[in-house]
This record gives structure tokens, C-alpha cells and sequence, in this order.
């Protein structure tokens, strides 16, 4: 819906606006917006550019792809609690980033990124192979029941090598964390064609996937061929969440919740319900990736935590409100 | 055009549905005489499905339904259960389930404590598989059905329901022209041998007409016209209702009238 | 005849496998003293292992691996989606928070409890129990919908798993590596008192489990069908939601937050045993037990003299048997 639209973005951009001010020590606007132009060599600028200016960005990124991400992945499955993890790709990417530390311990986090990336994709390659494998069709269920299978095995490995190598535990929990804090930009140089690329691919076959939300019969007919539109539409959600779990480690929630507070803001059709999903996404993202500064200060609060904090209490006021009346 | 003096199974009195608030169904009252088939008609989106599913209980409505002289509002499921079976429009169960298991689910009404089936059990399902002709396909799982065995699967569950009373919600749907009519040429028996009193829905006036002993003619909501199909079925009623400009002509062998659209 | 024999190999494999995870352990015991024990007549030492330690152990794995097999049929089958596992519905991390509040409130500077240990099952069934309520009061207007309840026991399960991390990590670091132990979920501390207390639970529970059986079956219908045919489906949808709930606040307030087997469990059951809910049930009794058992027998044995939650590892188990099940049929439902 137009009407939702335009002022999440102007919040969307307050956000970001807020997240350059704020922190342990608040930053008035003047400095921002020197520090912005460039000029202030005073350790405020400072820490607006090379803190706080990163970890803004990423928040809208990372939080609108996930949205997205997880309104395809709810569409595609046809299930509302489906969320982009479920194809593998967290818990792929965590436990090939053990991997890498366990046999490179120290190892950069631009190489933990692209790690994290190779093993985000072979996760979901396991779980898509398999079911293409099959006859199953890529039927939602068994696309659904073997990736949550293959992220369970992937989580129960990670949880042997952990335990074997102690040592890997202290980098890695800073990375399981998942925040936007502290990650350096110049992973965006690669991530972000990915994100661009997946998010103009998917807006352009927006029809299809409304199609998809029906049955695989009326889709059928409808002239959907559902094999490649399913499976393309799941390489995009590959796409946007591994991008995400390289550039920030895995966060949880948004992608589960931003499609339902789209749709509870009243979007229908694909149309509107994407480009929701990715403002939801961002604001709920920036929201917390702020708030997360503040809950446990001075220290950092785990930004998906505190999403949930944010968003469960507006996601149950929003369900409250559109209750379902007795069919 | 309503004949209040016919003796019937089932009374319908300002029968109304609202879903979220739009009117679906709007204070209709209708008779369905015992022992006799009477067809729902009406074009798309008239309410005809959902008065056959507020008759039966299934969607939320306000009005008073009387059946065989008891009042149906406020009964427990399987009460009405025993009275009424009914076949919905697109009905849905496990593809691995055999013919056998499909069929027996229609005797949960009749059924209590813990047992297995009973010997009242069995002998009803044995009728109902009888009178469908699915001794052979009884081990078959319901995936590897055609549609029209599928259709007659189904019609057997709710047979074995043992009810007096048969609702069935566009029954032909989905089937070919031969199936619909041994379909429903079969429900014509039934009810024939059985005395079944039977309210079905039909969008084809055709087979509505050939089949049917009784017409109801649903539009927007509200009852056109009800009576014997000799009466209803005219021309101007169904130009009136279908809004298309029509005619009604005879059958050959069996008198009975059937619709031609210009 | 098929399905027999396999339910008859499950059994058989569960037997065996509790038989394993008694004789073995950090001190190895042949078959001949573990009969012994079992019957009285073993030596002194044998005895004290098999009946104080590892006997409750198998037993508590067993019981929490039926419980949470039965509940997550339950709940899929309540629920219509093959996602639906204990923890959709906020209960597992509700014990979760249930338990941190406990040893946050109940343990002093020292890190030392001031109240008995015993009480801490008792947080966990109070945290599960009140975000179930939350969520039942959240659903109670539109209970038509499952899907809203699935929404709302996620987002509540969010919230509390939410403040779980927030206090672990705020908290002190004793009381967040105990919390951790709980989350994995862990047989470790077993003791009789915790086997007789799930035992009775699962056996009150499993009383009006069985009058669900023939409702259940019904459902197996589509909605409407199955309410053609009598049946009240939200008085057993609801039933089956409450037993379910139930069942895996039991289980979880003395082993823990395991989670997958619950979810899995009765997947594999209903590949193997098909959709008629009284075998998928005991199906899921028996493999649920067998993935708990086996990892704990890994969690003992793999990692010594390191003791690994069993709750991390029931994926190892259960995981690439019900992915090869469903390779080789091609499908995840029978």
C-alpha cells in the first residue's frame, strides 16, 4: 500500500540519519555532517566515518535483503514460518567459517566473508541437489524438511568441532553473534552486485511469484513453468541471504518477520509486498542495530535479539489488529 | 412460487450468511421434500455453495434449519453427522490413503469407545462399496485413482455415513461428460432404491434439469424461484437469473426440458 | 505386515542401543555383569554404576525422546504444517527463560545455588507453561486459524529466546555456561526422581492421547470433509495443541532444550509407518528415544573425558537416516 510505503522510508531514513548521532558518546549534527563532507579530522568524525557510517549501510542492506529473502522464501514454501535460514544457509556459512579457523586460526575477516559465502552457497547446493535429485519436484515440503534436516546436521557438526578446538570458540562466537558492527565495508564491493542483481531479477518476475502462491496446478495452467520459477526464485533467496550472512554472520528474525508486517500494513500483490518487505526489513534492522547500543551499555547488545524485542510486540499489535474474523 | 404445502424433509427459514461482513446469503427459506432430488441452481458467486455449507452447519449463519421436525441449530456435529452427509467440492486426503481407510472415515459418527470397526461398521461399508462399484479398487491407494474413480471413492464415504439426508456440492466437477452423468445417473439410483432425500448443487442447468426432481434457482444471494423443474425451468426465469437470452426445448426419450443459449 | 516388521526392527534397534549406552560409558562393562546388575547379582561396584548412573540416564532419554515424538505429531497434525516442532509454540524457550530467571534469582555471589537444584525443573515447566497460555490467550479469538498460532508462538518464542540471550550475556559467565548446558538439552545429570516424575507425566498424558486417535484420524480429511463427517475440529485441534504442550514441557523441564526431535521424529515415523496417527505416534515413540539415547551415547563416549550436551547432537542420529529415507522415496510425506 502507497500509504505505508512513503513514511516507513522517511523512517528509513531518520534511522539512518539517528545511527549516525548516536552512540556511547552522541555526536551532534554539526560533526556528522562535517565528518560526512570529509573534513572533521576530530576522533568524532572519526568514529562517524569508520563506525558508525559502515555499520548504517549495512543495516539497510543486510535488512532489506532478508525481508525480501524471507517474503520469497514464505511465497515459494507456502508456509508463514518459512524463513531464509531454513534453506541451509546459515548454518552452512557458520560451519564452513569454523572450518576455515580451526585450520587457519586468525584467519582475516574479509577470507571469513568469502568463506562464509562458498559455504552458505554449498549448503543450499546440498539441499536444492538433493531434492532435484529426486522426483519430489521441489515440492515445498521436501524442500523445507531437507533443508532443516541438512541445517540441523551442519549445526550438530559445528557443535563437535567447536567443542574438539576451544580455541576457534572465542573468534567465532564474535562472528555467530551476527551484528553490523565492526565488519568492514570492502565486502561490499562483492556483495553488493549479488544483492542488486537478485533484487532487480526477482522485482522483474514479481507476476510469477504471485502466481506461485496459489496452488502448483493453477500455476500450471496460469503458464508458470513452476520447476524453473521455484527454483529461481530459491537461487535468489541464496543469493540475498548469503550475501547477508557474509557481510554481517547470521541474523535471525527479520526475514521472518518483515514479509508478515508487510502484509499486515495491508500489500496484497507482489508489487507492493516486496518493496514493504525491504523497508520493514531495513527499518526493523536499523532500529535494533541502534537500540543494540544502548541495551547492555556500554557494551554491544546482539543485534537479533534485540530485533526480536523490537519486533515481536509490533508484529503481535499488527496481528491484534487485523484479527482474523470467523469465516 | 414456493409451495409451503409440499411435506418436507428439510426447512429452511431466513437462512443468512455474512463473510467479513459482505451478505453472501440473504435470508433465504427453502423446503427439500423427502425422498426426492433437489438441485441447487445459480450462476457463479449466487451463494448457492454457501447455503448448502450453512444448511449443513459448516459456516457460521443465522436463521432456523429444520429437519425432519427437529430443530438442526445448536446440535452436536455428529448428531447431524447421522442425518446429513455430505460431499464438499473439492475434498481433500492423503494420496497414500487406500479406498478402504477413505471409505470407513464416514462411519466416525457412528462410532464410540475404543473398538475397531463394528459389524454395523462393516456391513455399511460393504453397501456403500457395493452401490459404487469399488470392490476392486478397495486396496488401491487414493493417488492412484482417475478422477471419476476418485469422485465415486468419495461418494462411497459419505454413503457409508448412513445417512437419510445427502448434500452434494458440485458433484460433477471436474469430470467429463460421461462420468458426470454415470455419476450422477448413480445418486439418481441411490436415491431411488434408498429414498435418499438428496440437495445437490449444480451450475450445469442441463444436467440439473435431467436429473433433478426439484430446482432452486439462487441470484445475488436470494431464492428466484423453487419448485417441480416442470414449473421453474422456463425461459424467462433462467434469462432472468443467468441473465442470457435463452430456450427451452424438450427431450426426446425422456420429456424432460433442457436450456439452449443463443 | 511390512510396517510390523519394520515397528518390530525399530524396537529392536531402541532396545539394543539402551543396552549399549548401559554397559557403556567411562568404565567398560561386559554384557555378563551388565545382566547381572540388571538382576542383582553383579558385583558391588557394577551395581552402583548401572543402577545410580547410567540406568536413570537411558531411561530419562528414552522417556524425553517418546514424549517429544508423541508431541510433535500431535502438534503437526493439530497445526497442518510440517513445520510445526515443541518449539513453535514458545514452550521450549519459555522453560528456557524459566530456567535463567532461576539460577539469576536463586544463586548467590558466589555462584552457588541457595535453593535446591531440584526446584530448577520446576522454573522451566512455569516458563514453558506461561508462554504457552500467552500464546493460547494471544489465539483464543481466532481459533479457526492455525496459522495465527503458529505466528504467535513464534513471535513469543522470538521474544523469550531474545531475553535468554540477553541475560546470558549480561549475566554472569558460571550461570551462562550452566544455562548453555540446559539450552543444548542434556541427560547428564539424571537421577530416579526425574525418571518416576516424566514417567508419570507421559503416563497421565498419554491417557486422553488415545481418545485423540480416532479424531485425529479423521483430520486426515480436509477440514471440511472431516467436519461433514461429525467431527468437531476445534475442540481436537485444541486437545491435541493442550497434550502436546504438555507433553514436551514435561520433557523438556528435566532434559532440556531439545528441539529437533520433536520435529523430525515424527517425519520419519510418518514415512515409515504412514499417516494413520496411532502408528506414526508409536513410531515417533520409538525413534525419538533412539535419537536421544544414540547421541547421548556419542555425547558420553566421543569426546572423553569431555562430557558433550546430548541435545547438540541428536541431528547426527536422526538427521542423515531421515534424509536418506526421503532420497530414496523421492518425498518427504508417505
Amino acid at each position: 500500500m502507497r500509504h505505508v510505503i512513503f513514511p516507513l522510508a522517511v523512517v528509513s531514513v531518520l534511522l539512518a540519519f539517528g545511527s549516525l548521532h548516536l552512540g556511547i558518546r552522541f555526536t551532534p549534527t554539526g560533526e556528522v555532517i562535517a565528518a560526512l563532507r570529509g573534513r572533521g579530522d576530530t576522533s568524532a568524525a572519526l568514529i562517524v566515518q569508520s563506525l558508525r557510517l559502515p555499520r548504517a549501510i549495512l543495516a539497510v542492506i543486510v535488512g532489506a535483503s532478508l525481508g525480501l529473502a524471507g517474503l520469497l522464501m514464505q511465497t515459494v514454501m507456502r508456509n508463514p514460518i518459512a524463513e531464509p535460514g531454513l534453506l541451509g544457509v546459515n548454518a552452512g556459512a557458520a560451519f564452513a567459517v569454523v572450518i576455515l579457523l580451526t585450520l587457519w586460526p586468525g584467519a582475516s575477516i574479509l577470507s571469513v566473508m568469502l568463506v562464509s559465502a562458498l559455504g552458505a552457497a554449498a549448503a543450499v547446493a546440498c539441499v536444492l541437489g538433493l531434492a532435484l535429485s529426486t522426483a519430489s519436484g521441489l515440492s515445498p515440503i521436501f524442500l523445507l524438511l531437507a533443508g532443516v534436516t541438512i541445517a540441523a546436521l551442519l549445526n550438530a557438526g559445528l557443535q563437535v568441532l567447536i567443542i574438539l578446538d576451544e580455541a576457534v570458540m572465542e573468534e567465532l562466537l564474535f562472528w555467530l553473534a551476527g551484528a553490523f558492527v565492526d565488519r568492514p565495508l570492502e565486502g561490499l564491493w562483492f556483495a553488493l552486485p549479488v544483492v542488486a542483481l537478485a533484487v532487480i531479477a526477482v522485482f522483474r518476475y514479481r507476476a510469477a511469484l504471485d502466481v506461485l502462491a496459489t496452488d502448483d496446478a493453477t500455476a500450471e495452467t496460469l503458464g508458470v513453468d513452476v520447476l524453473r520459477m521455484r527454483l529461481g526464485f530459491l537461487a535468489g533467496v541464496a543469493l540475498l541471504s548469503g550475501a547477508c550472512v557474509a557481510l554481517a554472520g547470521p541474523i535471525a528474525f527479520v526475514g521472518l518477520v518483515a514479509p508478515h508486517l508487510a502484509r499486515l500494513s495491508g500489500a496484497r500483490s507482489m508489487g507492493s509486498l516486496m518493496p514493504l518487505s525491504m523497508l520493514w526489513g531495513a527499518v526493523l534492522a536499523q532500529a535494533a542495530d541502534i537500540l543494540a547500543r544502548f541495551v547492555l551499555y556500554p557494551s554491544e547488545a546482539p543485534v537479533s535479539a534485540v530485533m526480536a524485542i523490537v519486533g515481536v510486540p509490533l508484529l503481535i499489535a499488527l496481528l491484534r489488529r487485523r484479527r482474523i474474523v470467523a469465516a | 412460487m414456493r409451495d409451503d404445502t409440499l411435506a418436507g424433509a428439510l426447512q429452511v427459514r431466513d437462512l443468512t450468511v455474512r463473510y467479513d461482513g459482505t451478505l453472501a446469503v440473504d435470508g433465504i427459506s427453502l423446503d427439500v421434500p423427502t425422498g426426492q432430488i433437489t438441485a441447487l441452481c445459480g450462476p457463479n458467486g449466487c451463494g448457492k455453495s454457501s447455503a448448502l455449507k450453512a444448511i449443513r452447519g459448516l459456516v457460521p449463519s443465522t436463521g432456523d434449519i429444520t429437519l425432519f421436525g427437529q430443530a438442526l441449530n445448536g446440535q452436536p456435529h455428529r448428531a447431524i453427522a447421522r442425518q446429513i452427509a455430505m460431499l464438499g467440492q473439492s475434498p481433500d486426503a492423503p494420496r497414500e490413503m487406500t479406498v478402504r481407510d477413505l471409505i470407513s472415515l464416514g462411519r466416525y459418527a457412528h462410532r464410540s469407545g475404543f473398538g475397531g470397526l463394528s459389524g454395523a461398521d462393516y456391513a455399511a461399508i460393504e453397501r456403500a462399496v457395493a452401490d459404487t462399484q469399488l470392490e476392486d479398487l478397495l486396496d488401491r491407494p487414493l493417488g492412484a485413482l482417475s478422477g471419476g474413480q476418485l469422485q465415486r471413492a468419495w461418494l462411497a464415504m459419505v454413503l457409508a455415513q448412513d445417512a437419510p439426508v445427502l448434500f452434494l456440492d458440485e458433484p460433477t466437477n471436474h469430470l467429463d461428460i460421461s462420468h458426470a452423468l454415470s455419476m450422477l445417473s448413480l445418486v439418481r439410483r441411490l436415491a431411488v432404491e434408498k429414498g435418499l432425500t438428496v440437495l445437490v448443487v449444480l451450475h450445469d442447468l442441463n444436467f440439473a434439469a435431467g436429473f433433478a426432481d426439484r430446482l432452486i434457482f439462487m441470484k445475488e444471494g436470494r431464492i428466484a424461484g423453487q419448485g417441480a423443474v416442470s414449473d421453474v425451468f422456463q425461459a424467462d426465469l433462467i434469462a432472468d437469473v443467468f441473465e442470457i437470452p435463452c430456450t427451452i426445448l424438450t427431450r426426446p426419450k425422456t420429456g424432460r426440458p433442457f436450456v439452449l443459449t443463443e | 505386515m511390512t510396517r510390523t516388521a519394520t515397528a518390530l526392527g525399530i524396537a529392536a534397534v531402541l532396545a539394543v542401543l539402551s543396552l549399549v549406552a548401559v554397559a557403556l560409558g567411562a568404565s567398560f562393562m561386559s554384557l555378563d555383569s551388565v545382566f547381572a546388575s540388571l538382576f542383582g547379582t553383579g558385583s558391588r561396584s557394577d551395581q552402583i554404576i548401572i543402577w545410580t548412573l547410567r540406568m536413570p540416564r537411558v531411561l530419562l532419554a528414552i522417556l524425553a525422546g517418546a514424549a517429544l515424538g508423541i508431541a510433535g505429531t500431535l502438534l503437526q497434525r493439530a497445526t497442518r504444517n510440517p513445520l510445526a516442532a515443541p518449539s513453535v509454540l514458545g514452550v521450549v524457550d519459555g522453560a528456557a527463560l524459566g530456567v535463567l530467571l532461576f539460577l539469576l534469582f536463586f544463586s548467590d555471589d558466589a555462584n552457588a545455588l541457595t535453593v535446591s537444584v531440584y526446584w530448577q525443573p520446576l522454573a522451566a515447566a512455569l516458563g514453558a507453561c506461561l508462554f504457552a497460555a500467552a500464546v493460547a490467550l494471544l489465539w483464543w479469538r481466532e481459533m479457526q486459524s492455525p496459522m495465527r498460532l503458529i505466528l504467535y508462538g513464534v513471535a513469543l518464542a522470538a521474544l523469550a529466546n531474545a531475553l535468554v540471550v540477553l541475560l546470558i550475556i549480561a549475566g554472569p559467565v558460571f550461570r551462562a555456561s550452566q544455562a548453555l548446558i540446559w539450552l543444548a538439552g542434556s541427560v547428564h545429570t539424571a537421577e530416579w526422581r526425574d525418571v518416576q516424575l516424566l514417567a508419570l507425566c507421559i503416563a497421565g498424558l498419554a491417557i486422553p492421547a488415545l481418545f485423540l486417535i480416532r479424531p485425529l484420524d479423521q483430520m486426515r480429511l480436509d477440514d471440511q470433509s472431516a467436519r461433514a463427517s461429525g467431527l468437531s475440529i476445534t475442540a481436537t485441534r485444541i486437545a491435541a495443541l493442550a497434550l502436546s504442550v504438555l507433553m514436551t514441557a514435561a520433557a523438556v523441564s528435566v532434559v532440556g532444550g531439545i528441539g529437533f526431535v520433536g520435529l523430525i521424529a515424527p517425519h520419519l515415523a510418518r514415512l515409515l509407518f504412514g499417516s494413520r496417527i496411532g502408528a506414526q505416534m508409536l513410531g515417533a515413540a520409538l525413534i525419538g528415544p533412539i535419537m536421544i539415547v544414540g547421541a547421548d551415547l556419542i555425547a558420553r563416549l566421543a569426546f572423553q573425558p569431555l562430557e558433550v550436551p546430548a541435545g547438540a547432537l541428536t541431528a547426527l542420529i536422526g538427521a542423515p537416516y531421515f534424509l536418506y529415507i526421503m532420497f530414496r522415496r523421492g518425498q518427504a510425506h508417505a
